[in-house]
């Protein structure tokens, strides 16, 4: 126990000597860390406010069915179990000819009946899909239906909408990779930098005895911690100006997208950040570390056999 | 305690760095190895620590073979080996006292057992009043002084020594080899490659002579 506490503190005073050895790098890189995972915190609140518009969108998809007029009362049982059986159907709705001409007068002012004399609305269903995409797919089951007479869907529309919302993830995705990349290289950059500036002691070390995590410990805690004071920062800036954003949204009387009023929401966001800030630095000083000592060192190794020779 | 058996290491083809080497060293032996640069006694030296592994033979080191010990186990193996160098490797912002005991550290020794070793090692290499000096503040002996103690305050069974007088007057480097043979004689098993003929000479041990990565003379009275 004793030993393991020592082994610790150990780690904390390199840590310590790594940041106090290069500040001025640790404070530009550090800066390049905040600034990455801030954008990323922006970006993570534009795409959820965009994503959450189009999911909106999606729950508004309806597949219109329209019944012949001229259908038996057995026909319609046997249409309407069909129906009622088929897959993919989130919500299932249906409105009679009598409802269907009721609403169309409310809706319109004119008696249809007092014009035509009869009732020429078909009865309707209204499916509600369980996946947007699979919209198409839907309607050519209900369509192969016979006394079916009509199916109508947004088309063009769903269509339109998936591929917004594809292309969307596509760039979500994407962007994430790159400011990731962004925070990578920069909490990569520090930890060679201090590793580079202790290589004389990572030497001895090896020579003394230590092991290869013994080595590692103090860089990856120097890792974890300039993505965790990276990712505090950058949450820090996204609260304040948050802050006057709502204040700024709620002062004017504009639209305010949920997210951007949600706290519980922001409350997600800075947890994910910080954990991501943290994961973020402890992989990348570990990647830093394990490159030094898999490949510089017998590089060293490589360049000091052939001045022996 | 040390024993080669057959071993090759060439870095490229035309450059063989050590042919057809046999070699036993004993428990507690002092042996100087001796040879021109760029011979092979660094390259031996390095099989013994598994800085280098051999193309072919064996290099048995505590009846262990070391080239063929998986790399979880080289730490284990270095904490019973000490290794001196002619640039002697020190950490210039550290004081005497914290180069030492760096050496204990990284083992996870406690406060107290560095705050009990490192100031007797520090008096047995005779440099107790400059435990709070920095490197260079030192001259080239006192600074080889500490990397001795630094490489005995794990009390290593092997120490190995590669130029340790490269960078030291004939004077200060007789006085650095009287204190290894003092370390010798507490039951260290000592191998000091060097190229200075003065030293060999005066200091009457097993020398074994390295030339083109072959072990040409092995005499047991010594001399260079």
């Amino acid at each position: 126990m004793g030993t393991s506490f020592s082994s610790v503190r150990f780690f904390f005073k390199e840590f310590a000597e790594n940041l106090r050895r290069s500040p001025y790098v640790s404070v530009t890189h550090g800066l390049q860390v905040v600034m990455s995972l801030m954008i990323l915190g922006f970006f993570i609140i534009l795409m959820s406010s965009i994503a959450s518009f189009l999911f909106s969108l999606r729950n508004m998809v309806e597949v219109y069915a329209y019944l012949d007029t001229d259908l038996t009362a057995e026909q319609y049982t046997e249409i309407d179990r069909q129906l009622k059986q088929l897959p993919g159907v989130k919500e299932l709705e249906y409105k009679s000819r009598e409802d269907a001409l009721k609403e169309f007068s409310q809706a319109y002012h004119v008696s249809v009946e007092g014009i035509l004399e009869y009732n020429p609305l078909p009865p309707t269903y209204i499916f509600r899909p369980v996946d947007v995409s699979k919209t198409e797919e839907l309607a050519k089951r209900i369509e192969a239906i016979d006394g079916v007479w009509q199916v109508r869907y947004g088309r063009k529309e769903v269509s339109t909408l998936m591929k917004l919302l594809l292309g969307m993830q596509v760039v979500f995705a994407l962007t994430m990779l790159l400011l990731l990349s962004a925070t990578f290289s920069s909490v990569n950059n520090i930890v060679r930098m201090s590793i580079y500036g202790r290589r004389r002691e990572i030497r001895i070390m090896q020579l003394v005895g230590a092991t290869e995590w013994f080595i590692r410990w103090p860089f990856l805690i120097e890792g974890s911690f300039f993505g965790l004071v990276g990712a505090t920062a950058a949450v820090l800036a996204i609260y304040l100006i948050r802050e006057v954003v709502v204040k700024v949204l709620s002062s004017l009387k504009i639209f305010m997208p949920s997210f951007v009023d949600s706290g519980l929401l922001f409350f997600g966001l800075a947890t994910g950040l910080l954990a991501l800030g943290v994961i973020v630095g402890l992989v990348s000083s570990a990647s830093a570390v394990n490159r030094f000592l898999r490949v510089e060192m017998r590089r060293i190794q490589e360049m000091r056999r052939i001045e022996a020779v | 305690m040390i024993r080669f058996i057959d071993v090759n290491q060439a870095y490229s083809k035309n450059a063989p760095a050590l042919r057809g080497i046999d070699l036993h060293v004993e428990k507690q032996e002092f042996v100087f190895l001796v040879g021109s640069t760029g011979g092979g006694k660094s390259s031996l030296l390095k099989c013994i620590y598994r800085e280098l592994v051999p193309q072919s033979g064996r290099v048995l080191v505590f009846r262990k073979d070391v080239s063929k010990m998986p790399s979880r186990e080289i730490p284990y193996l270095r904490r019973r080996i000490g290794v001196i160098f002619q640039d002697f490797l020190l950490l210039p912002q550290k004081t005497v006292f914290s180069n030492v005991a760096f050496a204990l550290e990284v083992r996870g020794a406690s406060p107290k057992i560095i705050r009990q070793a490192v100031p007797e090692v520090l008096e047995w290499v005779g440099l107790s009043r400059k435990h709070k000096s920095y490197p260079d503040e030192l001259s080239g002996g006192e600074q080889q002084r500490v990397c001795i103690a630094r490489s005995l305050v794990n009390k290593p069974d092997i120490l190995l020594a590669d130029e340790p007088t490269g960078n030291l007057d004939p004077e200060t480097s007789v006085g650095l080899i009287e204190l290894l043979q003092r370390v010798n004689v507490r039951g260290t098993t000592l191998i000091v490659a060097t190229h200075d003929e003065n030293v060999v000479n005066q200091f009457r041990t097993r020398t074994v002579r390295i030339e083109h990565g072959r072990i040409i003379s092995d005499r047991r009275e010594g001399g260079y």
